[in-house]
């Protein structure tokens, strides 16, 4: 797979999710945003990636030390909140997808397609 | 159950100062129980902290090896989601979900972290202090937790931050 049609991958997985504000894809080794579109008017990607990267990195730190309990890695934070839900959602080693979305039952959608970004993003790797 | 794992603080104290009791502790982890009661397959934990800013506490299951590490990390995972909303939303400044008076636009209802062994969830139920239900799988109590935080939260609050024993910011 090229990254081209990595691309179109992620964009029929943002159209299958109606109500999708932002979907991310993060290098988790490198903290690097991969492919990102955001229909926000008001923040600019750049702004709303650097937003997810922190807190990715800040979740990391706080689960490494904790691992034994808590269970090897973590494999998908959700927020709720009163505007929007964000799911941050561990696609492989390598890879973190953030998707923003209007609303909570977006998040459902999400986890579902999750699985199929990541062996989309694990065939460009593998190539 | 040894009432050592009930009601414990998350670590070691500076000085060796005892932890202050906090005074609903007992009501806490009645309401706490009777949640437990209510979703058998999740384990409660309620986390506050005593006047002097130290984290405390309670939890519905003394088989879960190391609470202070659920307190701990769904603390800084909880605040660390809070200051990601309110920049992302472009409303910095006060944690607190009813601060004022009035909710917020961009007020987190609640967190959830889920790794291979737990789903955590958690609510703040004061500006300090966090409701975490600690699940022992991710697929059994799909849905339930929060409609269980929803109907407990006030009673929780109530008795955490209004009980006139241990300030609430």
């Amino acid at each position: 797979m090229k990254i081209g049609e990595l691309r179109t991958s992620v964009r029929n997985f943002r159209a299958g999710i109606p109500g999708l504000v932002s979907l991310l894809v993060f290098d988790r080794e490198r903290n690097l945003l991969l492919y990102g579109e955001s229909d926000d008017v008001v923040f600019s990607l750049g702004e709303i990636s650097s937003c997810y990267a922190r807190r990715a990195g800040r979740l990391e730190r706080a689960h490494a030390c904790r691992k034994a309990s808590l269970g090897k890695s973590v494999k998908c934070m959700n927020i709720v909140s009163g505007r929007m839900a964000v799911s941050l959602r561990v696609l492989s080693e390598k890879h973190l997808v953030v998707g923003e979305c209007a609303s909570q039952k977006g998040l459902g959608l999400l986890a579902t397609g999750a699985s199929s970004l990541a062996n989309a993003m694990e065939e460009v790797e593998n190539e | 159950m040894s009432e050592d794992i009930l009601h414990g603080d998350t670590g070691e104290r500076a000085f060796g100062s005892p932890a202050r009791a906090h005074p609903a502790g007992d009501a806490i982890h009645a309401v706490l129980m009777e949640m437990a009661e209510e979703s058998p397959r999740c384990v409660m934990l309620c986390i506050y902290e005593d006047d002097t800013g130290y984290p405390m506490f309670h939890i519905t299951d003394g088989t879960i090896p190391d609470p202070a590490t659920f307190s701990s990390f769904m603390s800084q995972a909880h605040s660390a989601a809070e200051e990601a909303i309110d920049t992302r939303l472009g409303e910095p400044g006060c944690l607190c979900q009813k601060s004022m008076g009035r909710k917020r636009r961009g007020f987190i209802k609640h967190v959830m972290v889920e790794t291979e062994r737990f789903m955590m969830i958690s609510r703040r139920i004061g500006s300090r202090s966090s409701l975490l239900l600690v699940l022992r799988s991710p697929v059994e109590c799909l849905g339930m937790p929060v409609e269980l935080l929803d109907r407990w939260e006030d009673k929780l609050s109530e008795l955490v931050v209004g009980s006139g024993g241990l300030s609430a910011s």
